[in-house]
């Protein structure tokens, strides 16, 4: 086809190949062969679609109890937490009252240097009963955005899971006209 | 190329077929299971491979009947599934139709033998050569060439714009212009 000098003669002559090339032998039974293959093809689809839903059956229910034990685990933390914090409250208030009166009782006596050691003790205390303090608050909020996550993970797996239980049900297979 | 809402009963055939009666389906795969089968052969196929591809093809038609919203022929609706259930289906077979180990086709029978020879060879060549095309490029080959199928109808079945189906078929005939002279068929 070299010898071909423009695009027509080559069209016509790739064209009469093409033609003059025997056509594959007519099928008489092909509706019904395909016919059984869609019966087939149907098959597979609703065994698939079976799993696909029993699949996504079980996401749900992880989700379900992922959820339900974020939940607990944020009562608990709450509780527990609150519990802690209202005891540490109680001896940081407790600690503060017994310093100040004994740096009062130091300053009646006229005895200033033992004064100042009190009041320098008083203050160390109540500075490491304040990093305490925030130390177990950011703990706390740190614990609570986990869980939170945990839980918004969890609501966004529940979300994947009903769209696709949404696509298995629907009819997407095949195309359009 | 056919189509069935070239028939006058068009409205009465599409709706027994979205309907999927099995009589109105045995007529719509005779009238266009020349072209698919034809298509499957113009990829590579062979012998059992083309009754598969067809059959698969058509199961694939069966199937989606009910959901043919009637936007082109019916026609070019079945070769566009046809162009992608082929083309599925070659990727699955063992490989490219370079015609190595393949049965040589039955050839023009009045042709004396010598140019036979020589015409049998030459086709088959060409033929070889639009199957090794890239598969969109082999399908514009086959609809236009072969089918006789205009360019928005080639456009339609491989769902693309008219002008890229004029580049595919474009660059078609460049790349068989040189696969052909690389083989040395002049």
């Amino acid at each position: 086809m070299s010898g071909h000098e423009n695009w027509d003669e080559f069209e016509q002559d790739l064209s009469a190949s093409l033609r003059a090339r025997s056509e594959p032998p007519i099928i008489a039974d092909l509706a019904t062969r395909a016919l059984e293959r869609a019966a087939v093809l149907n098959g597979i689809d609703l065994e698939e679609r079976t799993l696909t839903l029993q699949r996504i059956g079980r996401q749900r229910h992880f989700s379900r109890l992922a959820t339900a034990a974020a939940l607990v685990m944020i009562g608990v933390v709450l509780w527990f937490g609150g519990q802690r914090y209202l005891r540490w409250s109680q001896a940081l208030a407790a600690d503060a009252q017994s310093s100040d009166s004994t740096t009062l009782a130091s300053s009646s006596d006229g005895n200033a240097d033992g004064a100042l050691s009190t009041m320098s003790t008083s203050t160390t205390t109540t500075t490491i009963a304040s990093t305490r303090g925030a130390a177990f608050i950011g703990g706390l909020v740190l614990a609570v955005a986990l869980i939170l996550m945990a839980l918004d993970r969890a609501f966004a797996a529940d979300s994947r899971a009903t769209g696709a239980a949404r696509l298995a049900g629907s009819h997407y297979w095949g195309a359009a006209g | 190329m056919q189509c069935v809402g070239d028939a006058p009963n068009e409205i009465d055939e599409l709706a027994l077929l979205r309907r999927q009666d099995a009589d109105a389906f045995a007529r719509l795969v005779a009238l266009h299971q020349r072209v698919v089968l034809g298509l499957a052969q113009s990829r590579g196929l062979r012998g059992p491979d083309i009754d598969d591809a067809a059959a698969e093809t058509f199961a694939v038609v069966w199937r989606a009947l009910p959901r043919f919203e009637g936007r082109s022929a019916i026609g070019t609706w079945v070769y566009r599934i046809a162009c992608r259930t082929i083309g599925r289906r070659r990727d699955r077979s063992s490989g490219p139709g370079d015609g190595a180990g393949q049965p040589r086709e039955a050839v023009d029978p009045a042709a004396e033998p010598p140019l036979q020879l020589v015409n049998a060879e030459r086709d088959r060549l060409i033929w070889d050569a639009v199957a090794a095309l890239e598969p969109r490029q082999a399908m514009a080959v086959e609809l236009y060439y072969r089918r006789g199928a205009s360019v928005d109808e080639v456009a339609a079945a491989l769902e693309c714009p008219p002008a890229t189906a004029k580049t595919l078929l474009h660059r078609a005939r460049q790349s068989l212009r040189e696969a052909l002279e690389r083989r040395g068929v002049t």
